[in-house]
């Protein structure tokens, strides 16, 4: 992304509030209430962004909270970097994705202008919702 | 998850379902899988397991709203005799309303 160290430390910043905010939204409401609050925070800071420094952000915000604690590492991960997106005027989706059978699973992860973002399992989940 | 079509042989059925229109709110989302319909309720964040036939009746009462036709179809569908399919499917029904995943138009009556 070419950012200067103290750009990299704000961006940390960023993901580290954005995390806190989406976990405390998650204590209090559904998944897709939060997705809505934090797209409601707007376009506070518009900016083009090409498919290269959306995956960089992705990937940034992957790095933060990897160290960071959560009980659902994809969903969490997904609302935090949909909150970035938001803020900077960029189309998101949050896709749940589920993998059916006895051994049942759900994932989540975001894509923008249909392209994934995050990891999406491989192949392993299939589309159930688009937020 | 729970799952949901396999009737309870002590439940009494309520036969008011079969003049019944119902909706299938937007917050529901489901999709059919080849063993089952996974449904996920975007409010609550449970997902519900249907198996085939339930799956089939939630998938038609989103398109048709009204139950009877719902049941017309499905006996169609599955060659069946009537009154089994409007038995199954009131049962379906009150369980679909029970977890919230299907909504009535009007109160029984």
């Amino acid at each position: 992304m070419g950012l200067s160290a103290w750009g990299k430390l704000r961006l940390i910043g960023e993901i580290v509030v954005a995390y806190c905010r989406v976990r405390l939204g998650m204590r209090r409401a559904e998944p897709i209430e939060v997705a809505a609050a934090e797209r409601r925070r707007g376009e506070a800071r518009p900016q083009e962004m090409d498919g290269v420094a959306r995956d960089h952000l992705a990937d940034a915000v992957e790095r933060v909270l990897s160290v960071l604690p959560t009980d659902s590492p994809c969903l969490v991960n997904s609302l935090t970097l949909l909150s970035l997106l938001a803020t900077r005027g960029v189309q998101n989706t949050l896709v749940i994705g589920v993998r059916p059978g006895s051994d049942f699973a759900a994932h989540a992860w975001v894509e923008s202008d249909g392209r994934a973002l995050l990891p999406t399992g491989g192949g392993e989940y299939q589309r159930l919702a688009e937020i | 998850m729970s799952t949901i079509g396999q009737a309870e042989p002590q439940r009494q059925i309520d036969v008011r379902f079969m003049g019944a229109t119902v909706e299938v709110p937007s917050h529901v989302v489901h999709r059919s899988f080849p063993a089952e319909t996974i449904v996920l309720d975007l409010n609550a964040g449970v997902y519900h397991g249907l198996n085939h036939v339930a799956g089939r009746m939630l998938e038609l009462l989103a398109i048709h709203g009204r139950v009877r036709t719902v049941a017309d179809q499905l006996a169609t569908e599955f060659d069946a005799p009537p009154m089994k399919i409007q038995h199954d499917l009131c049962v379906v029904c009150q369980e679909l309303l029970d977890r919230g995943l299907i909504e009535l138009d009007e109160p029984l009556r």
